[in-house]
């Protein structure tokens, strides 16, 4: 593995970084904790330079001395003049660069030296060398300096597509872009751009600020225009609607105590539709359609020969974008990598294959388990020792014990899959792990572990820890599923969540009941001599209720059994400890397993946490016999 | 006109590492035990560093984490506060005390609350202007308020456990003078 390489967006209006770890893009937050970082540079009165959010706070009140946007100046004579000293574009856009190298560095917790730096495609030598001068400036060693729809492409991994038509578009803040690429052996190849460097998203909330101030003044007559505070509010809540609307079909905006006139204070409560909103900017929409009908005839590419299209930039995000290049491409447009960090995340990738990160074999790919893995425990319910997505090559061990008194020999049942109940699941394979010293239920301790290597190829090991016996299996055929079969799987699962719950549940109940009563029984041969007959009989008659409630297999009726005969014995015990000595108590409870121990500790429903407990401490194995 | 990416590699001329590193060593020559158990070794050590490098940064986000989980509660409250400070404030000539008297004393309760949270509201008015905890939002001459300091408070910004929440949207003073109808516009317009 080499030194990484970072990738950076240098936007116009936001800059977002991004570097390979662990074989994968991560987005990299700059000091203020934002995924995104202003464009933007301001010099204070002394002599202090801002950058990013704090410059951007002050570019109203310090005009003269912020700069934003400069991406635009790259390449030309362009200078600024600040303090009697001459600042070239590039060197502002390194003043951006260098912050976001000093955050990446405290961030990743070491230096950086190296950068892929993004530019539009349509950036010619002078643009893209002043980029480089750029990074240079601030310190980087600029690797390569590639075209952001290139970036997007490969964060989407379309450089493996042969000779595919791409359209990128990309509309951030303030700028549209379109770019037609066509790949092949890798290399991108652009075919055409335009754009609109006067449409962004900032001109759809304009178009909502409007619409309120006028609605407003229909409603209350009271002009806002004219009222400073009341403007900042409605810009505000105008973006916020329009993110809203991103995601729902409407929008309450409300703004109380927008204004007051001598009738007393006004409030501003309105409804903006989806319908309503697309509506209002129905125009704006239209603006696209220009920039994407000249850069098709420059790439000389009939719209039916896009193969993919990509959505870049936050203002994608709005559904009537979506629609749109739906309707003009007739495919579903690529946007599940947040829009505003696909350049970076692009750069990022581009950055891995320079360093060797990628490909080169440096990185270990890692594989995950595809499904669920675990055993068959009391009741037929599948216990999952490895989870499903965990990484692989992985190591898992679990404690688990015997169901029965004197029972010799467990069954390993070893099965795949997310249903609740082993026999929904996949049976990869079972063994026995014999000769297990006789001992009361719950004495033996079992570990069973799971062991996956990279391959994939599970080991199976169960062994006894007070012998050391131990059992094993290897299975080799746990992956020979497709994805659609896995897919189909973890669907079912879900499906079935809640029938597989209620069998789970039934199960739990059972083993619940079986072990209560069992624990109950045992006890109370241990005390009988300490409590009046009458009780005993009473504790009996309950016990014998639960275990006739077991035979049955009647779910309902055990519950309540299992309740009347905690109940019962949380009453008995009380009185017991209120009656007799402490130190007999001791005695009585001293040489139990679990259950009566926990009964000492706890006055009140102690028997109650007795059975929890026993149910936690052990997961118990299906009684072989 | 149609441009090549690869093309963007004549600005890398002279760039050591511009390219992949296919050029190291020939394929027929075959690395000798050591050097290949060296290069292993080399990878296991750096993703165990980078393993224990995420494992600090993990647990550094989650303190991070925690601290800011109530963030979003508290922005959303905020607006409350600052609607309860505008009904106040426009019901200076209101009759009814009662409502007065209740109103006043929600506000309070309200102070209460974010001051336990660790919050405390950011004194803007007639302090110079401070981009770490105020956005300006335009500018305006000003008899009172010396150039460079707010002379009027949009909205209240607050700061405290050891951050800026929101900061205080201000005009800021460009000392006495007519005033600038240019500035005026810059507020809806500027980037």
């Amino acid at each position: 593995m080499k030194e990484k390489i970072i990738g950076i967006d240098l936007g116009t209006t936001n800059s977002c970084m991004a570097v390979m770890e662990g074989g994968k893009p991560v987005v990299i937050p700059n000091a203020e904790g934002d995924r995104t970082t202003p464009s933007v540079v301001g010099f204070t009165k002394e002599g202090d330079r801002l950058v990013g959010q704090v410059a951007k706070r002050q570019a109203v009140s310090n005009p003269e001395r912020t700069i934003g946007s400069v991406k635009r100046q790259m390449g030309t004579d362009w200078k600024v003049n600040v303090d009697g000293k001459d600042f070239k574009a590039p060197e502002i856009s390194a003043m951006v660069l260098q912050k976001m190298k000093a955050d990446a560095e405290k961030y990743l917790g070491h230096e950086i030296e190296k950068a892929v730096i993004t530019v539009p495609a349509y950036f010619n030598d002078n643009q893209r060398q002043a980029t480089k001068d750029a990074g240079k400036i601030a310190g980087f060693e600029v690797m390569r300096i590639i075209n952001e729809p290139t970036a997007s492409s490969l964060a989407y991994g379309l450089d493996r597509e042969e000779g595919e038509k791409i359209l990128i578009f990309d509309l951030g803040g303030g700028t549209f872009d379109v770019s037609i690429l066509e790949v092949g052996d890798g290399v991108f190849e652009v075919l055409g751009t335009d754009g609109d460097t006067a449409l962004g998203g900032d001109d759809w909330d304009e178009r909502v600020m409007d619409w309120m101030a006028k609605g407003f003044k229909k409603d209350q007559g009271v002009d806002l225009s004219k009222d400073l505070t009341a403007m900042q509010r409605l810009k505000e809540a105008a973006e916020k609607a329009k993110i809203e609307l991103s995601g729902l079909p409407s929008t309450n905006i409300n703004l109380p105590y927008i204004t007051a006139d001598q009738t007393g204070p006004k409030h501003l409560d309105m409804t903006l539709t989806r319908a309503k909103f697309e509506e209002l900017t129905r125009d704006l929409m239209d603006r696209v359609k220009g920039p994407i009908k000249s850069s098709l005839k420059l790439a000389k590419v009939d719209p039916k020969e896009i193969a993919k299209v990509i959505l870049v930039g936050g203002s994608t995000r709005m559904p009537a974008v979506h629609d749109f290049v739906k309707d003009f491409f007739g495919k579903e447009p690529y946007q599940n990598i947040n829009p505003d960090e696909c350049v970076a995340i692009g750069a990022a990738i581009q950055g891995g294959v320079l360093s060797g990160d990628i490909e080169g074999g440096s990185i270990v790919l890692l594989d995950v388990t595809p499904l669920s893995l675990g055993v068959e425990t009391l009741g037929g319910i599948a216990t999952n020792i490895v989870d499903r997505n965990t990484t692989i090559p992985v190591k898992r061990t679990q404690i688990f014990s015997t169901a029965a008194d004197m029972q010799t020999s467990v069954e390993i049942h070893v099965v795949q899959g997310e249903r609740d109940m082993a026999v929904d699941n996949i049976s990869l394979g079972r063994f026995h792990l014999v000769g297990i010293p006789p001992a009361p239920r719950g004495v033996p301790q079992v570990e069973v572990a799971f062991d996956i290597d990279a391959n994939g190829i599970v080991n199976v090991s169960a062994k006894d820890l007070g012998t050391g016996k131990e059992q094993k299996i290897t299975i080799t055929a746990t992956s020979n599923l497709t994805k659609e079969e896995i897919e189909q799987k973890v669907k079912d699962a879900e499906r079935y969540a809640e029938e597989d719950e209620r069998k789970r549940d039934i199960a739990e109940t059972r083993n619940k009941a079986e072990q209560t009563a069992f624990q109950y029984r045992k006890i109370l041969d241990d005390v009988r001599d300490k409590i009046a007959a009458d009780k005993v009989a009473t504790v009996e008659a309950a016990i014998k209720e639960v275990e006739d409630a077991v035979e049955k297999d009647d779910y309902e009726l055990m519950k309540t059994k299992l309740d009347e005969l905690n109940k019962v014995f949380s009453e008995v015990s009380q009185e017991m400890y209120a009656n007799v000595a402490q130190q007999q108590a001791q005695e009585a409870g001293g040489p139990e397993v679990g259950a009566s121990g926990d009964g000492n500790d706890g006055d009140q429903g102690g028997s109650t946490s007795a059975a929890d407990a026993v149910d936690a401490d052990y997961t118990i194995l299906e009684d072989e016999e | 006109m149609a441009r090549r990416d690869g093309t963007t590699e004549d600005v890398n001329e002279g760039s050591p590492n511009g390219s992949p590193t296919q050029s190291e060593g020939s394929p027929d020559e075959q690395p000798s035990p050591e050097a290949l158990l060296a290069e292993e070794r080399d990878r296991y050590l750096r993703l165990a560093a980078e393993f224990d490098n995420l494992r600090k940064r993990t647990e550094r986000e989650m303190t991070e984490f925690k601290r800011r989980a109530a963030d979003d509660v508290l922005l959303a409250l905020l607006e409350v506060v600052d609607n309860l400070d505008r009904a106040l404030e426009t019901s200076v000539n209101c009759t009814d005390q009662d409502l007065l008297d209740g109103l006043t004393a929600v506000r309070a309760q309200m102070g209460t609350i974010l001051g336990r949270e660790g919050l405390e509201p950011i004194d803007a008015l007639d302090r110079p202007f401070d981009p770490y905890e105020m956005e300006a939002v335009m500018r305006m001459p000003s008899d009172d308020v010396a150039e460079g300091s707010v002379c009027r408070e949009l909205l209240r910004g607050y700061r405290g456990r050891g951050y800026v929440l929101r900061p205080s949207k201000v005009i800021v003073s460009t000392g006495p003078g007519e005033p600038d109808v240019d500035d005026v516009e810059d507020v809806t317009e500027r980037k």
